[in-house]
């Protein structure tokens, strides 16, 4: 599928992608696979140049220009990494929280924290344990509505994860981008399901020490629920505080929170699984 | 500061008659269970308050005085020894952390 054709889909907004290089061409289809592709119609399409000068490599989108010459990642990590930036900088309607999300029976569970506090792992530990996973890194919510959206971005795992971890996910494809991993299903066809509304709330607690016990869960106040989800939301342009403040209030309201902190991502993983289930 | 208690201890040079109001730009959003949020657009920074601050922080409109406060706190509260130190070294963190003014 060419990627000059039929524009991504992404938050509401059309990506045309131009000038890829086949390689990575192929690479940025199996990343952004999740993604519908749709006509544009009438709506505005954002354009996505790479250029090819000299032995250098530049690339354009939305206004800014980027010089990716001598950098070390794949071009195709470089292009999913803008394009996701930038449809979360023009994403309108829509809240987008930094945030693991998993559909639990009793709703869908916000997995939040601080960067580095294990969030992917503890959402992939939660899908491979049954749950359908809604998104590992960025959560969009509807403004005023407050329906969690899936995002089918393939998940990024560059990091050291836990070998137990790794041992529950599906094979990788072969072939597939180094360092991705493709997401389970996508915006379209029988994956397409809403989210059910957020009814639950883990907020990670990086701890290197080891508690007493070994995890803790505490549930949280409504008021400390809001506050890390407000915490949690990107700071897009034009991002109404007003708004946002009383959107996490409210979503807030409708949650049951906890701060679990452990000293290992599988301590993390277990307890969040027995208080998941429990509910 | 992410979260406010109220706690004893503190020195106090705001007297019996002294009244408080949330700065300009800043919210106070109360929610079901008591507790509340303070947030300040100008900072863009969030606090959480326990139900005893939330409730201190409802009386912060330059209308209440301290001892007004301890007076209607002790009624919710009648039984706990509500001081006024301790309330106004909850008034204090506030001051610095730019949500509130002693008027």
């Amino acid at each position: 599928m060419g990627l000059d054709k039929s524009p991504w889909l992404i938050l509401g907004t059309s990506f045309q992608c131009r000038g890829v290089p086949p390689e990575a061409k192929t690479d940025l289809d199996a990343l952004l696979a999740g993604f519908p592709r749709r006509d544009p119609g009438e709506a505005e399409v954002v354009e996505l140049r790479v250029e090819q000068v000299s032995g250098s490599t530049f690339l354009t989108v939305g206004g800014s220009r980027w010089d990716l010459t001598g950098t070390t990642d794949p071009l195709s990590s470089h292009l999913e990494y803008r394009l996701i930036d930038e449809a979360i900088r023009r994403a309108r309607g829509r809240w987008v929280l930094h945030a693991g999300a998993v559909e639990t029976p009793g709703g869908t569970c916000l997995v939040i924290g601080e960067s580095g506090a294990g969030k992917t792992s503890l959402t992939l530990w939660l899908w491979t344990s049954g749950l359908r996973l809604g998104t590992d890194d960025l959560c969009p919510i509807s403004q005023g509505a407050l329906a969690p959206e899936v995002f089918p971005r393939a998940l990024h795992m560059d990091a050291e994860y836990s070998m137990r971890l790794v041992e529950k996910m599906p094979p990788r494809p072969a072939g597939y981008p180094q360092d991705y991993y493709p997401f389970p299903g996508g915006l379209e066809g029988e994956d397409a399901a809403p989210l059910p509304p957020v009814s639950r709330l883990i907020v990670l607690q990086r701890d290197s020490r080891p508690p007493r016990p070994e995890t803790e869960a505490v549930p949280l106040s409504q008021s400390e629920a809001a506050h890390h989800l407000l915490g949690a939301a990107i700071r897009t342009p034009g991002f109404d505080f007003g708004r946002a403040l009383e959107d996490m209030v409210r979503l807030a309201s409708g949650c049951r929170a906890w701060r679990l902190s452990a000293s290992t991502p599988e301590g993390a993983g277990e307890r969040a699984v027995e208080l998941l289930s429990s509910l | 500061m992410d979260s406010l208690e109220v706690k004893p201890d503190r020195d106090a040079s705001p007297g019996p008659g002294s009244t408080f109001s949330l700065r300009p730009g800043v919210r106070l959003e109360p929610l079901g269970d008591g507790s509340a949020v303070l947030y300040s657009q100008e900072l863009d920074v969030s606090l959480s308050l326990n139900h005893t601050a939330a409730l201190l922080c409802s009386f912060a409109d330059g209308q209440h005085t301290l001892a007004m406060v301890v007076q209607e706190m002790s009624q919710v509260f009648p039984d706990d020894d509500i001081e006024e130190s301790a309330l106004v070294a909850c008034l204090r963190d506030l001051e610095a952390g730019h949500f509130l003014q002693w008027d």
